[in-house]
This record gives structure tokens, sequence and C-alpha cells, in this order.
């Protein structure tokens, strides 16, 4: 028995090193097989069948098989050898399945299940009829389609929409399916196929029907049909090209890039219709004034006019351009879709003299400063007061403004509104003189163009200046209730705030009694009289004599080198004594303006009052004009703010507005308007003898300003009219201050793509040599509107090459205006150029692109206006499916463990027993 | 709670299965061993040899019965595999996700070692969120890049979206967040619980990053998985070569070098045309700052060569900095035309001062041709015709042309040998009509900055007679040199397709040919007569965007396109060599070529009657070369950062979703692993007999 086991036990070891072994030589060709294909997914082709192993690392499991032999072969089982060998077999075999299972075999098939994404344009350029054919269209791709196809549908203009279908095939389309977007002034095929992409499902052929009239306005499809080839996806499209829309449009206005003054040039207008023989009318306004009418006959296509213009004004012009239909409504029903795009906004450039509007107080004088300028080579325009523009449009032609000696009454608040924009966000230029009625003396003070002035009007009084007595006699009769007795209070203050500290003022109130509201008391009591002004009120009869004979006895027995009363009514009429009572106020030194307000009051009465009291009348509707009145008869009547003795101009600060003037050589000025320059702006001139400003001026905005304190008339100027640097002094000033300063030097192209306005500038200099490393910027604006304006830096692409892509912010026709600074900041050109968007391009693209579709469709292997059932033709594609195969391999691994268990459990042979007879002796249990 | 599906088999043929299995091993079980024969020489041996046997039969039924428990478990573990278990949601309703994974240039940065990139480390937190995906969840990988674009669709399939993961590639373009977002956002409209996982380096800045959808307000929940850390780059911004607009012959080359780190960089910046470097400098970079890089007054010797030119910048100290894509540019030289200018003159009066002058310029050619004998066909073969003499009668009625007429008064017709007409014969053919001659006159410029007068000074010029020229309203005509005060000299015409220059005199009888003037105003006259903007610039191109290429002489036509029955119209191709060196063909309509072009480096497109055109792609996009990534994605709404580890991801709700098991939702494999160990342990316990 000793040898036996010493026998069995060196078997064993034999056994276990052969099974260590195969099980080392197993793992190693596993380890080589995945080092030489690696341990990724593997493709076999069994019996012409393709099998793949996405994981064949399971396949090292086998390594475990040598086990089952070693185990078998010290096996205590009482079975036959056979059977034994039998059952080692099967194990070996589920071992073996586990091993293929786990590797998670499966066989590769192929299908021909299509999915079609249709694509269908609902933008604005489709109208409603081919819709309606769309979906019918879409209808018969949905009949078309196989049982086990898919068919999703998208509706698209500038975004996609994914739109639920019915799965029952009988059940139509939903009402809405083809709903207009709320983006549907543009049309983006490149954003919907892009959409589509994600709607494919697994394992089907893919197809997109694109449903349009292919006039694209965003994206570029043709670019995107490289990628959805790559994507496997074919292209079909269908375009209803005879239910499109019926338009006639302004397709484009062409102009020179730069018109010059008074030189006739051609202006071109692209008219479409897709109509033949539609009786038009073409009228061109440039300005707003009448250009050019036509009577015309549309073909079918472009129709271009053109006509000889010419531009008289230099800066800006703005052609309209206008196409109207003959026979009315029911012509525009039958040959118009869109009348949006009936109207074409054109701006062009005009090169000539700078514009200048002069705005002078007494136009009689305005002749010296004119002829200055232009013999400075500019234009101007000379306007009376009356004639400062209101509307911001009709300022952007002037290059810039001169406000000479104008009292501020005189601007209205929408004209001081304008000229604010003019030089805020339009840069440009502003000048104010001086005069009597400049400057604080003008009524200037608290206005809005005040702040421009780069002069403070809030002068104190100087020591010399005899002190004021100022007795305020306001009307608080039942009339005055409202607007006018609060603006009465509000003037009223404004007197108060304006007076220095010894002057005196009182306020006497009237109704059908007089009383005295103030008492006369010194100004600088300011709160306790602004509280009594609070307490007026409205009330009662009219007894204007006798509140003027209060105030007269009032300031009669004060000491004042000035007494003065503002007198102010609605409801002054003919009461016998009040010139009377007024002429009495003279005999005293006392002057009396009077003031009127409202419809009731008797003009002539109130200028003979001031007449009679030796001040000034005025007269207004407005109740909110009060204030402003009140504050320049405060201003006028003190005087405080003029200077008129002699003085003596010297250069403070030598700026290129006064470079090479003579100063030397001037004569003296008679007079100005005594101002203080404010933090920030460049006093360039100034009078040594007093130190009050003559010459100042800064930046506002984009715009610049200068205050000129003294007169450009022969008053207080007379001396230097007859001056050598007269004509060069005022030269230089303007032009500084005036917007186009700066030289347009470099040329600015502009290309409208995508919506967006493309800017290229050229910079070469005088020897051709391209300018670099400008710091260029672009301002977009409207020149109606400039507070409508995008900025944004150009980026040198190149060698004297800037360039800026710029979203406008809306439609409108746009100038671009490009400043371009040196390294060290100072502006060395500027460029311009238009750029019109007059009308969604949605509107602007009238012909559908077929041949585009078309393209797009053979670039992808599909077909321009196929049939319903082409797109669903598999056309020799297939897609590839897995069929796990796994599972199955378990499940045979259950069959075959239940065999194994069987041949355990079944005797197949009878086990020859050494010694024992064959067909004797006992069975024994198992 | 949910439970447990099965993908393959129903639970009902799932319980036949293990029912039909069980039976089997149960009848097997109850099957008594047919007994082994056992010979013994006499009967008391019998009962020792089945002592043991009674003996133990208690032990011998407990193992029979563990025997078959273990082969029913074992048999249930491989019927269930079979049915493909996987877990069902758990108390939630499935997500659909929207993977965005940025590829653009950026993510080409190589600072998330031991990822290669950040698309790299980008694609494995992406791949670790999709073993986090429950199996009901369903999701869609978007690429976003120049040209956005979903790789899959909407689905489950976990091994789909890990190989369309596996296979995303960072591009040399700027990533479209806007349209990226924007897709996300469209198709997730409707569907359940939406959510946009973005995987990106926040490098976005700038123009791309205004506008940025505001998805949370459609109520998308949107999760942020950032990579990339560093901002150590330097790169090429801009980068292109231009001609002089004077002197063709020489170009000037103007680049951006600009450094994105924090700290200062010495860098090198080489020059080569063709393969051959050119120059080679030293910058010094302060921290986040640009330089320019302008190279004047470069030449190559034939004009009319294409030239390929590269800027390659590198770190003065050696190494590398951590982003490749935007330290080589590229720009092409542009080839300059050569002119072919027609000398029209009567026989035996060539006009050598003409002749000369055009000689000195380094770019005409010109051939002679007699007036008496003339063939106005040949003009379509040359650039611009000069007539001295004699003037073609289709000059004022060309649709197109450049013309160069001297002595237009003393000009007659082609064709004719006669002596000068009379200007008052002119007809309708002569482009000019002129006035009485005046003797002797000054001339003066009437326009000092025309073209024409570049570099050109007519002062003290003696003419012996001017035949003015009278300018024709609406004909574009510019009166450049004026004759005794107010009489037009020179006259230049610009009229649509039609530019003429006309001389109202002879310059033989001019002492303006001995002037150095002379040569200067007639190449000024060809340059401008020839010059159409500034075509010989070709712009290097930002890859990333559609390139819109204008071929000359391109047909119009769509290929293979039939429309309306009608037969399809001429092919209209373009082909297009890309950098990488594939060529495809791509559309070509409204004569240009259109096609996306993400590569940068040099293209070729060839298409219609032209040459081949050679075109420069860059990135040359400073803000795509930042790439230290920016504090927030600039959405509206911040997107939220889960935190996850390297091994899960993180569902918006916050629970881990991975299961934990080696196996992620492959239960089968699980349960198939544990079949094979346990196989191979019972058939250990068998043939040792502790299991029957």
């Amino acid at each position: 028995m000793t040898v036996d086991r010493a026998a069995a036990r060196r078997r064993l070891i034999v056994r276990a090193v052969l099974s260590g072994l195969a099980a080392a030589a197993l793992a190693a060709l596993w380890w080589w097989a995945g080092a030489r294909w690696g341990f990724g997914a593997r493709e076999l082709v069994v019996r012409g069948r393709r099998l793949v192993l996405p994981h064949p690392a399971w396949l090292g499991a086998l390594a475990a098989l040598p086990w089952l032999w070693l185990v078998k072969g010290s096996s205590l089982a009482d079975l036959p050898r056979a059977q034994q060998w039998l059952s080692l077999g099967v194990r070996a075999a589920l071992v073996a399945a586990l091993a293929a299972a786990l590797t998670g075999a499966a066989w590769v098939g192929t299908d021909h299940r299509v999915c079609t994404v249709v694509l269908v344009d609902v933008s604005d350029s489709v109208p409603d009829e081919a819709l309606g054919r769309a979906r019918a269209y879409v209808e018969e791709l949905r009949r078309a389609a196989g049982a086990d196809d898919t068919l999703r549908l998208v509706t698209f203009a500038g975004d996609a929409r994914a739109v639920t279908v019915p799965a029952d095939r009988a059940v139509a389309l939903p009402a809405a399916a083809l709903a207009r977007h709320a983006a549907g002034a543009e049309t983006d095929v490149q954003a919907a196929l892009r959409f589509a992409y994600g709607l494919f499902p697994p394992a089907h052929l893919k197809r997109v029907v694109v449903v349009s009239d292919g006039a694209e306005t965003r994206g570029a499809m043709l670019a995107e049909a490289d990628l959805a080839a790559s994507f496997g996806i074919k292209i079909f499209t269908r375009a209803f090209p005879d239910a499109y829309r019926h338009e006639v449009a302004v397709r484009a206005v062409r102009v020179p890039p730069r018109v010059r003054l008074r030189a006739p040039f051609e202006l071109q207008v692209d008219l479409f219709s897709t109509d033949p023989g539609v009786a038009a009318r073409l009228v061109v306004y440039r300005d707003g004034v009448l250009d050019h009418r036509e009577a015309l006959t549309l073909a079918a296509g472009t129709t271009t006019v053109r006509y000889q213009s010419e531009v008289f004004e230099a800066g800006l012009a703005r052609y309209e351009v206008k196409l109207e239909l003959d026979g009315g409504a029911a012509a525009a029903a039958a040959h118009d879709t869109f009348d949006n795009n009936n109207r074409y906004i054109e701006t062009v450039v005009v090169r000539g003299k700078p514009q200048i509007l002069y705005v002078e107080g007494t136009p009689a004088y305005a002749g010296p400063l004119r002829t200055a300028l232009e013999a400075a080579g500019m234009a101007v325009d000379v306007r009376g007061p009356a004639g400062l523009p209101d509307a911001l449009a009709e300022l952007a032609r002037f290059d810039a403004v001169i406000v000479s000696d104008v009292a501020a009454e005189l601007v209205t608040h929408a004209a001081m509104g304008a000229l604010e924009a003019y030089v805020r966000e339009g840069g440009g230029g502003l000048l104010f003189a001086g005069g009597e009625h400049a400057f604080g003396p003008g009524g200037w003070r608290g206005t809005k163009l005040e702040r421009l002035m780069p002069v403070s009007l809030d002068v104190e009084r100087r020591r010399d200046t005899p002190s004021l007595a100022i007795e305020l006699v306001i009307d608080k009769s039942g009339s005055m209730e409202g607007p006018k007795i609060e603006a009465a209070k509000e003037a009223a203050k404004a007197v108060v705030e304006m007076l220095g500290g010894a002057d005196l003022i009182g306020v006497v109130t009237f109704d059908a009694t007089a009383s005295e509201l103030v008492p006369l008391d010194a100004a600088s009591n300011r709160f306790r009289i602004l509280g009594e002004i609070s307490r007026l009120s409205a009330g009662g009869g009219t007894n204007i004599v006798n509140a003027l004979a209060l105030a007269h006895d009032t300031l009669r027995g004060r000491t004042a080198m000035l007494k003065h009363m503002i007198l102010l009514s609605d409801g002054l009429s003919g009461e016998k004594d009040i010139l009377a009572a007024v002429e009495a106020t003279n005999r005293d030194d006392i002057t009396v303006s009077a003031v009127g307000v409202g419809d009731d009051v008797d003009r002539a009465l109130i200028e003979a009052v001031a007449a009679a009291g030796g001040g000034r009348p005025y007269m207004t509707r407005d109740p909110s004009d009060i204030p402003r009145i009140f504050v320049k008869e405060t201003e006028t009547v003190t005087r405080n703010a003029l200077v008129e003795r002699p003085g003596r101009a010297r250069l403070v600060k030598p700026m290129a507005m006064v470079e090479g003037v003579p100063f030397g050589e001037a004569p003296d000025l008679l007079g100005w308007v005594a101002t203080r320059a404010r933090p920030g702006a460049d006093l360039v001139l100034d009078v040594p003898e007093t130190g009050d400003p003559l010459l100042a001026s800064w930046r506002v905005g984009l715009g610049k300003v200068a205050a000129w304190t003294s007169d450009v008339k022969p008053r207080w100027s007379v001396g230097w009219l007859s001056w050598s640097g007269y004509g060069k002094f005022w030269g230089q000033v303007v032009r500084d201050t005036m917007r186009h300063g700066t030289p347009e030097r470099f040329d600015a192209r502009v290309d409208v793509e995508d919506g967006a306005v493309h800017v290229v500038v050229d910079a070469a200099d005088a020897d051709d040599r391209f300018v670099n490393g400008l710091a260029s910027r672009a301002r977009l604006f409207d020149p109606a509107d400039p507070k409508r304006a995008v900025e944004v830096d150009l980026h040198q692409t190149a060698a004297g090459r800037y360039e800026a892509t710029i979203a406008p912010p809306g439609l409108g026709s746009w100038v671009v205006e490009v400043t371009h600074r040196d390294a060290s900041g100072a502006t060395v050109g500027v460029s311009r150029a238009t750029a019109s968007l007059p009308y969604p391009r949605e509107t602007l693209t009238l012909e559908g692109d077929r041949v585009r579709l078309a393209m797009l469709a053979a670039r992808t292997g599909g077909a321009a206006d196929a049939p319903a059932a082409a797109p669903w033709a598999p056309a020799g594609g297939e897609i590839t499916t897995r069929q796990p195969l796994w599972p199955w391999v378990a499940l045979a691994a259950v069959g075959l463990f239940v065999l194994d268990v069987a041949l355990r459990r079944v005797r197949l042979w009878e086990r020859r027993a050494a010694g024992a007879a064959a067909g004797s002796g006992v069975r024994a249990g198992g | 709670m949910g439970g447990v599906f099965f993908a393959f088999l129903s639970v009902r043929t799932l319980l036949l299965v293990l029912g039909g299995a069980a039976a089997g091993l149960i009848v097997l079980y109850l099957l008594r061993l047919r007994r082994r024969r056992v010979a013994v020489p006499f009967l008391p041996l019998w009962a020792e040899a089945t002592s043991d046997a009674q003996s133990s039969a208690l032990l011998r039924r407990l193992r029979r019965l563990w025997s078959l428990l273990l082969a029913l478990a074992f048999a249930a573990l491989l019927a269930t595999a079979a049915a493909d278990p996987r877990p069902a949601a758990h108390g939630e309703a499935a997500r659909t996700v929207v993977l965005l994974v940025d590829a653009s240039a950026s993510m080409q940065a190589t600072d998330v070692p031991p990822a290669a990139s950040r698309l790299g480390r980008a694609v494995e937190r992406a791949l670790a969120y999709v073993d986090g995906l429950r199996p009901a969840d369903a999701a869609m990988v978007v690429r976003a890049d120049g040209q956005v674009a979903p790789v899959t669709s909407f689905t489950p399939d976990k091994d789909l979206l890990r190989e369309a993961l596996r296979g995303l590639a960072a591009t040399d373009t700027r990533a479209d967040f806007r349209g990226a977002l924007a897709l996300a956002g469209d198709a997730l409209a409707g569907l359940p619980r939406p959510t946009v996982a973005v995987f990106s380096d926040m490098a976005v800045r700038g123009e791309a990053a205004l506008g940025l959808p505001d998805l949370a307000a459609r109520g998308v929940a949107t999760e942020l998985f950032p990579v990339g850390s560093s901002g150590r780059n330097v790169g090429i911004t801009a980068f292109s070569v231009r001609r002089y607009l004077a002197n063709r012959t020489a170009f000037e080359v103007y680049g951006t070098v600009q450094n994105f780190h924090a700290a200062p960089l010495r860098v090198a910046v080489r020059l080569y045309l063709d393969g051959a470097q050119v120059s080679e400098r030293l910058m010094d970079l302060g921290p986040r700052a640009a330089a320019p890089l302008v190279e004047a007054d470069l030449t190559v010797g034939d004009v009319a060569h294409e030239g390929r030119l590269e800027a390659r910048v590198a770190l003065a100290a050696g190494g590398a900095d951590d982003l490749p894509a935007d330290d080589v540019a590229y720009a092409v030289v542009p080839p300059h035309r050569r002119v072919k200018a027609l000398i029209v003159g009567r026989a035996g009066r060539e006009n050598l001062f003409l002749e000369a002058a055009l000689v000195g310029g380094e770019a005409v050619d010109y051939e002679r041709a007699a007036c008496e004998s003339f063939d106005a066909t040949r003009l379509a073969r040359y650039d611009v015709a000069v007539f001295d003499g004699c003037f073609p009668p289709a000059i004022a009625a060309a649709g197109s042309g450049r013309f160069l007429l001297l002595d237009v008064g003393g000009a007659t017709p082609v064709g004719t040998a006669g002596t000068a007409a009379t200007p008052a014969s002119a007809t309708e053919a002569v482009p000019w009509r002129v006035g009485p001659p005046v003797a002797f006159p000054p001339l003066a410029p009437a326009r000092r900055d025309h073209p024409l007068l570049r570099w050109v000074t007519l002062a003290d010029v003696g003419v012996a007679e001017v035949r003015p020229l009278l300018p024709v309203p609406g004909r574009g005509d510019q009166v450049v040199v004026t004759a005794g005060g107010d009489k037009a000299a020179i006259v230049a015409r610009s009229d649509g397709a039609v530019r003429a220059v006309g001389f109202g005199f002879d310059v033989r009888r001019s002492d303006l040919p001995l002037r150095i003037a002379f040569p200067m105003l007639v190449l000024n006259t060809i340059d401008w007569l020839t010059f159409s903007g500034d075509d010989a610039y070709r712009a290097s191109l930002r890859a990333g965007t559609v390139f819109s290429i204008p071929l000359e002489g391109a047909a119009e036509g769509a290929p293979g396109v039939v429309l309306d029955g009608a037969a399809s119209r001429a092919p209209a191709r373009a082909r297009v060599t890309f950098p990488s060196g594939a060529t495809h063909e791509v559309p070509l309509h409204d004569g240009r070529a259109v096609f996306y072009g993400a590569e940068r480096g040099f293209y070729t497109v060839s298409g219609g009657a032209a040459a081949p055109l050679l075109l420069a792609a860059n990135l040359a996009d400073p803000e795509e070369s930042d790439i230290l990534p920016a504090p927030a994605f600039p959405t509206p709404t911040p997107l939220s950062v889960p935190t996850v580890s390297a091994a899960a991801a993180t569902t918006s709700s916050g629970s881990t979703t991975r299961t934990g098991l080696p196996f992620g939702d492959d239960w089968w494999r699980l349960l198939l692993v544990a079949a094979l160990v346990l196989t191979l342990a019972e058939w250990l316990t068998y043939n040792r007999r502790l299991t029957v």
C-alpha cells in the first residue's frame, strides 16, 4: 500500500505540474493574443456570418481547463473511466461555454430600416400655399414609409423645433403641426440639419428631407453637406416653386462709395417682381425732398432703374426709395406679399466743404464771421435763433454749430435736446459765442446746454458791483391756480438762488388785495425766504395796482444801487391805473419788467408796462417757461456777468486751434461775459486783468464744445474785425471744434453678411507703405438717431489692414465711422462708409434657391424634388445590427450542466474491477 | 423602489427555463445510481463492504441534498444570467442627458497628465458619467467645436455612447457654445428630466462667450465638468502677408505673437518661405502681452511665384508650451501677375519714350501692333491697350477694357492710314471730344491726390500744344491734369468695367518724356488701369469657419442635378486638398467653392478655368489660444459643478449612481463569473466526494 500511495502521490505531482504548465501555456497564449490583436472587440466570420466578441479577454477563462483534468486525475468518483472522461469533456465544454458567453458574443446582422427626418421650412419667405403643399407632402412621406420605418418631423426657420407625428398613419397631422415660428424672419437650414442629427434612432438608415425654398439667410447649408454625409445621412430636398409668393420689392440701391459735392453721379435702383407687367411708380427722396419720380412697368425678375442725382450739401445724404404699385390694394394683393421691402434707405457719404450752422442772435451782424469762415473753406448757413433745428436729423448734416449771442429763452427745449445729442452722440462741434444775451445774461444758467459749456456761468458777484434790491410781484389770483402758480414759485426760488448774499429780495403777491409774502430781506436768508415762497397759493381776484404800490413803497425806503420789480400775471388787462403806478416807480429809479403768462394777457399792455418801467416784456403761454424768464431777467438786471471795458486777449495754452495766430497784434476787446473755466476744460485765452476766460474748449461725449465769451460782432470785437488774424483765428477755432476735424484718410469697405456688417479698412500712407499698429475703433450709428449706435474695436489682420464685424442693433441705414489713433493716442484719421439693412433678409431673398437645394442633395447622395418614396428606399444602404449570442450560450451551459449531472447520476458502463468476475457479484451503493 | 428587469428573457420564460432545469436535476438526484458490481470472495465480506454505507446513510442523504441545492443554484445562476437582468431605476424617473464635449482647439492643451490632452481628460470624465447613467436614462453625445454636431442620437446604449466619446478628436477651431447649447436645449425640449452635462476647459471668452442661451431658464438641469488648469501658452494669433500697393515685387509680413501666460516669456519666432528659413528674431513678451511681428520689404526672385510662408514660435529657453496648435501659422505670398500691354501705334512712329517707361516697370510685358492693320480681337489677350495716335471704334461703347489713349485729339480710328482726323469729324466712337488747341499751356495737377500723379511733378513741363479733352457727364470722368488753368489735359475715366486714361497732347511734342515724372506717370497709369482692388492680397483664413472661395472662371451649375425634369447642368464642382492631404470635391455655387475648413495649414482649391488656388488657414483666435480656464462658464445661469471623483459621476440629485461593481450594470456577467467559479469549485468537491 505504501508503494501505491507513493506512486499515487507522484502521479498527482506530475499531473499538477502538467496542469500548471497547461494553464500557464493557455494564459500565455491569451496574453500573446491580447498583445497581438488587443483585447478590444474582435470580429470573426463564422460560415459566412459575422460574429463579434466585444470582450474577447474573457476567453482567458479557458486557462482553468487544466484544473478540471488535474482534479479528475485524483477523482474518488466511482464511475467507469470512460464515463469520467465523458464527464470531464462535458464540464470542459461547460467552462468553455461560460468563457464564450462572458465575451458578450453577438451575431452581426444587417437591416434596412429607414428613419427619415423631414425638415419643413416655415419661415416668412414660404407662403401659406407652399406650407399647405408641404403638409400634403409630409403625409405622402408617411404613407410611403415601410412598416419598420420611422418618420420624424421638424419645422424650422431661424430655429428648429421637433413636432410630434401621430404613430397611427391613418391619423392626419395635427392642424398646428406646421405652425410658423416666432423667429420666422430667418432661414437657417444648417442649424436645422444639425438639429436633425440627434433625432435618428439607432439601427436605422438615415435620411433627411428638406422641404424649403432654399432661401437661406443664415448659415451655410452647402458647407454642412459634408458633415451630414460623414454621418451617413442622405439629404433629399423638395421645393414648391409654383406656390411661391407674389412679390415686388426694392432689392438694392447702388451708389458710388464716395460722392462729391455737386458732382452728378448715377444712382441705380434694382427692383424685383415675381410677376411680369406690374405697373408701379418709383419715388426717390433725398433728405426728405423729392429727387426722382418715374412710372414703370416691372418685368418678371430684376428691373434696374438708373438716374443722375446730385447732392448739394456735404456730409451725409439719405436716399429713401419707395416702390408704389398702381392699382392700390387690389394690385398689392395680387402682386405683393410683403410691403416692408418696398422701401429702401441708403445713406451716401458726400465729401465737400465743412458745413457750419451759424445761429446769430442778430443776423444782421453775422457778416464778418461768415466771411471769415467761408474764406477758411467752410460752407456757412446763417440763421436767426428761430432757425435752430430742433430735430437731430437736421442738425446731423452740420459739422459744427455756432450759437452766437442767442438768449436761452429763444431756444426751445427740443432744440436744446437735439443740440446736446448732436454733440454727445453725434460727435458734432458746438461753439458758444458771447454777447449781451449769451451765457448767464442770456438765461442759459440751469439749462441742459449749460452743462456742455467749458465755462461755468456761476460767477460770484464782484465786490464793486452795486447791490440789488428786487421785488417779485406775483399774481396769485384764482386763474393762476395749478401749473402757473407752481412755476411762479419755482421762478421766485430760482431768483433767490441767483442773488448774492447782500442783495435784497422781497415777494409781493396779489389777488383782490396785495400782501407781502416775503418782506424785503437779504438774500443770504435763503432758507427762510424759500420757505415763505413755498406758502404761495392761488385764489381770489386781481388787484395789480395795489401790489405795485406796495412793492414800490417797500423798495423806495431801501438803499440799493439797483432796484427792480418783476411783475408776473396771467390776467393783466385794462386796469387804467397800472401804467401810472409803474411810472411812479420809475421816478424813484425803480425799474419794472413784466411777464405775461397765458392767452388772456394783453400783450400790448405788457409791453407798455415794461416800456414805462424801463424793463423788458416777456410773453409765454407755457408756464414752464416762467422760471427761465425770471432767471434771464435777473441776470439781465444784475448785469453782473457783463464786463464792458477794454481788455486784451492773452494766450494761456498754446493749442492747435490758435497755432500761428498773432495775438500780439490783436487789438483790445471791448467787453465779454464773465465766466469761470470749468475743471477739465482747456483754457486757451483769457483776459489778464481779470482772469476771465475768453476762449475755452473741451470734449463732450463724442463731440467738442468751445466757448468764446466776447462777441463776434462789431460791438465788443469791433477792433478784431479789421485785425489780420481774425479770419485765421476763427477758421482754426471752428475747424478744431467741428466734427470733421480729423482727416478722412483711409478707405473703409463695408459688406453685409448674415445680417452683420463687416468693416475692412486699408491704411497706407502717402508712399503706399502700410500703416501698422493703429488703434482703430468703429462706431456704427443711425444718422437719424445717433443714440442707436454700436462701437467695436477693429483688429489688425494684415499689414495695413484692419477688420471688424459689427452686429447692428436693428434694421436701418447705417453709417460706419472708424477713428484711427496712433501709438501716442493721437487721432490720425477717420474712415467712413455706409451699410444698409432696409428690411429683414427673409424678405430680401425673394426667389427660392433650388439650385442650392439640389447641390445639397447631390452632395450627400440624395436627390432634389424626389418623389415621396425615394427617401425610404434603402438604395443599397444597410445598417448593422447585433443579435446577442451569449444568452443562448449561457442557456446551452444550463443544458450542459444538466447533462453533466446526468452523467454522474446514470452509470453508462460497468466498471471493470480488477479480478472481478463479469456478470457476478452484488451491487454496491455509489 | 425600483427592481430588476430582464432584457433577454421574459420572467415567464425564465421561470420555465429554471423550472425545467430544476425538474431535470431533481429527477436525476432522485434516481438511485445503479450500484457498482462488486465481486466478493465470500458472503461475510459483503457485510464489510456495505458496513460503511450503512453507518453513513444520514450523512449521505444530507450530502445528496446539499449537492442538489448546489446544482439548482448553479442552474439558477446560469439561467438568470442568460435572461440579462438589469437594474431598474430606483425611485427616480429616467433622465435625458446631452453630453456636450468641448472639442475646440484649446482642448488640445497638454496640461492634464497623464491624459494626453484636455479632451482626453474630458472624455475620461464623460465615460465615468456614462458609467453612472441608469439603464433607463438616455443620453446623446454632442461635439462642441466650430461645427457643432450630435455624434449619437439619444440612446440608453452605453457602448454606443462610449464608442462615440472615444471617437472624439479636438479640432483647430473655436467651440460654438452658443450653437451647441441651443442645439442641446432644442433637442431636450419636451423630454423627461432634461440635463446637459458640459465637459469643457472653460476657455470660453470674448465674442464666443456672448449670448449663450440660458438653459436653466428652460428647465434644463446643467452640470459642468471642468478640465485643465494651465494658461502657459504663447501663440501666433494673427499672420498674413501682403504685397505693397505700389511696389508689388516686395511684400510685408504682419503677425501678432501673444503670451497668454502670467509670467514673461522670451520666444523665438522664425519665418520660413517654402521651407527655407528667412528670418529669426527673439521677442520678449510680458505677462499676457502681445507684440506685433512685422517683417517689411521681403522679396522673392520671381514676382509671379506663389510662396508658402510659415511662422513658428518656440520658447527661447527650450521646451514647449501647453498648446501646440497656435505655435505655427501659415500664409500665402500671392503671386503678382505681370501686366500684358499692347501698344498700338502708327507704323514708323514707334514711341520709344513710352516703351522705355514700360520697360522700367518690373511687371509689364508689352507687344506692338500697327494702327493700320490692327485686329480688335487681339484686345482680349491683353490687360491694357495703349493707343498712340489712333483708337479703335469700340472704346466708347466697350463694356469692359483698360485703355490708355495718347494724343486723343490727333488720333484716327484704327485701320485708317490718314493723318489726324479733325476733332469735329470724330464720331461717337471717340471717347472724348476735344476742344480748340491751346499752345504752350502750363500743366498743373487738378487733383493732387489722384493715383496717376503719385510722385509726379508737373512744374515747368513744356507742351507745344494741348487739344483739351471734354469730359463726358455720367461716364465717371475725372480731370487729372489741367492745361492753361481750366482745360483738361489728362482725363481718367472709370465707367463700370471700362477704365481709360486720355492724354490731350502728344508727349513727343513736350519735354515730359525727358523728365523723371514721365515713367512714373506711365507706370502709375498702367497701375491704375489694371488695379482692381487689392486683388493680390490673399487673406489667411480662420480654421473653423465656412470658406467661400471665389474661383475665377468657375462654371455655374449643380453637379448631377435634375430640376423640373431637365437635363443636369454642367457639373460645377471644386476640388479641395486639405492640409491633412485628404481631397474632397465640394460644391461650387455662385462661382464660389463652399466648404468647411476645420484644419490649419495650406489648402488647395481648384475648379473652373483658373489655376489651383493656394490658401492658408490658421487658428488665429486669441480667445481660443487663451487656454487659462475662465473662473466660470459664461452662461447667464452658472452651471453647477458636481462634486465627483474620477471614479464616480454624480447625478443632478447628488446621489452616486455607479453600481460599485466591477461590471457596472452588466449583472449577467457577474452571474456568469460566479457560475464559472462555482463550477470549478464543484468539480473539485464532486471528485473528492464532498458532494455527490
